[in-house]
């Protein structure tokens, strides 16, 4: 079995009175596709958040290929290789299609400055915006959002890429879309885990799915497992 | 055949800059005093605003007390020069040293906050620096300021002749456009874009935004020092308000927002039309006393109501629609 590279222990995470997350414990090995699924507001995106960096935890430790990163600011823990994209595509508006990656992949130790247009050219087409690439981010519509939000995060070489919400408000074909892209992911050796509402999306995308609710973990294992588990249909239907 | 167009459009307006900066480096010997007397002052407004632009134009931390960096060229200079004799051209270069270490402080306490705090900030600063000024009467003069009495003597700053200074005004702005050219098209600049745009975001992809704002700050520190000194010798007197002035900070901002905050035309293009028309405000406004300033408030909210992104973003929009159609 393949080691742990994110082991997050004993998560608390509050904000003023509200606690997003109550003591959430997981562990995602190399190179696996884990789910993350939960109604709304049952903290998932607080999870993102915490291990991205983005909020720092009240309590407990996040350790990334062995390492204690609790505190480590965002930034580094980007260049470290944990990336992420949001639930709504959050681009850099004063910038090109091609910017917005380019300074991303600057930020990439792997590439040299003289090649991050190529590069960014690369990532953009494997993404699907190589029509986009010189394009305003305005003339984009949510589902190339979505994907320039993946271009930038595979511009620093990510070994866990956290997906937060890619296929909500999708079509079925760009929805299959995002699964291809997934699927190529996870066979160059990337670690994913993936947020999402679509339960079929998850069920034949990921190989673990970790159901939250009210900020814990009320069910963990294989899709099929999960799925047919009586507390999650009870969190889900109330 | 369209990479052929694109070159000679890139060549055509090569040309057009040079000639234009040409025209502007002969322009004294064919005006008159009045009219260089009102190209320095919007040269030098046109400076702070290039200074302002690269911190809060970009990042959207608004500085509102961006006069402390005038002030601190202003005396720094004039006091070693008064009480050590040494000679403002090296006293602007030594005032550097001050104003970097200042931006670097403000930002390591202020930019991890909201932006609010950095705006408070460095308005208290520039009060308390006011208040150094006009309390250290020994060395700063207190409330009297620095005088300087008219004379020719190159080597310390000083001429009779009004073109020097323009000359030298000049020199400073086209670098200070340089500067501010090569960061709005490098790396640097577009992750202050992206800081402006979002902040989060940009930290999630790897940039340290903390150090970039820091840096931002400190260089646009660097290029408002020097105009201190610039004005102390060319006005050849300083008192605390004048330099240290909240009125000039806020002039700075409303500059900025109504050429285009975060562009590199927009400090240039609200300079060009604010400081004349603030001039000719003043002139005939006279003898109703702060009309001009009312005046201000108005411009800037019809600004911030119909040209949110400023008169930059007003053209490119524009230049957009005739496209359409």
């Amino acid at each position: 079995m393949a080691k742990e590279i994110l082991t997050a222990k004993n998560i608390i995470k509050k904000f003023g009175g509200l606690i997003a997350l109550k003591g959430v414990s997981i562990g995602i090995r190399q190179g696996e596709i884990v789910g993350i699924m939960g109604p709304n507001g049952s903290g998932k995106t607080t999870l993102i958040n915490v291990i991205s960096g983005v909020y720092m935890p009240d309590e407990g430790r996040v350790i990334f290929e062995g390492k204690d990163i609790t505190y480590i600011p965002s930034h580094l823990r980007a260049r470290m290789g944990i990336l992420r994209t949001y639930q709504t595509p959050r681009p850099f508006r004063k910038l090109s299609v091609i910017e917005n990656v380019a300074i991303a992949v600057r930020n990439n130790p792997r590439y040299n400055r003289e090649n991050v247009y190529k590069v960014s050219r690369d990532i953009l087409t494997f993404v699907g915006l190589e029509k986009y690439i010189d394009a305003p981010v305005s003339s984009l519509n949510t589902f190339m959002l979505k994907k320039l939000d993946l271009a930038r995060a595979l511009a620093l070489s990510p070994k866990l890429l956290m997906i937060d919400e890619m296929v909500a408000g999708l079509t079925e074909a760009e929805a299959l879309e995002v699964s291809k892209l997934i699927k190529e992911l996870h066979r160059q050796g990337i670690t994913l885990m993936i947020v999402e509402h679509v339960i079929p999306f998850l069920a034949e995308t990921c190989e673990r799915i970790i159901v939250l609710n009210e900020g814990k973990i009320i069910a963990e294992g294989k899709p099929d497992e999960v799925i047919s588990n009586p507390a999650v249909i009870s969190s889900y239907i109330g | 055949m369209l990479k052929e167009l694109s070159k000679s459009n890139k060549y055509y307006k090569t040309i057009v800059i040079i000639l234009l900066i040409l025209v502007l480096g002969v322009l004294p010997n064919f005006t008159g005093s009045a009219v260089i007397r009102l190209l320095i002052l919007t040269y030098t407004t046109l400076i702070m605003t290039i200074s302002w632009n690269i911190v809060s134009g970009y990042t959207r931390f608004l500085s509102l007390g961006h006069s402390m960096f005038l002030g601190i060229g202003a005396y720094t200079s004039a006091i070693l020069y008064t009480k050590y004799n040494i000679s403002p051209w090296i006293g602007m270069i030594i005032s550097l040293i001050p104003s970097a270490l200042l931006a670097f402080v403000i930002g390591v306490l202020t930019f991890r906050l909201h932006g609010a705090f950095f705006a408070l900030t460095t308005i208290a600063i520039l009060q308390i620096l006011m208040l150094i000024a006009l309390h250290f009467k020994d060395i700063t003069g207190g409330a009297l300021g620095i005088i300087y009495l008219p004379k020719n003597d190159p080597m310390n700053f000083f001429f009779l002749d009004i073109a020097y200074y323009y000359y030298i005004i000049y020199i400073m702005l086209l670098i200070s456009l340089y500067i501010s050219y090569k960061i709005d098209q490098g790396f640097f600049g577009k992750s202050l874009k992206a800081i402006g745009d979002d902040e989060i975001a940009a930290s999630t992809i790897g940039i340290n935004t903390m150090k970039i704002k820091i840096l931002a700050f400190i260089i646009s520190s660097l290029i408002a020092t020097p105009v201190g000194t610039f004005y102390a010798q060319y006005i050849g007197y300083i008192i605390p308000q004048s330099v240290f002035d909240l009125n000039l900070s806020i002039r700075i901002a409303v500059i900025g927002m109504i050429g285009g905050a975060g562009t590199f035309l927009g400090p240039i293009l609200g300079a060009i039309i604010f400081v004349p028309a603030d001039q000719l405000l003043t002139t005939y406004l006279s003898s109703y006393y702060g009309l001009n300033l009312v005046i201000y408030g108005l411009l800037l909210m019809i600004s911030a109501i119909f040209l949110p992104t400023g008169v930059v973003g007003f053209i490119g929009g524009f230049t957009k629609w005739l496209k359409k159609y």
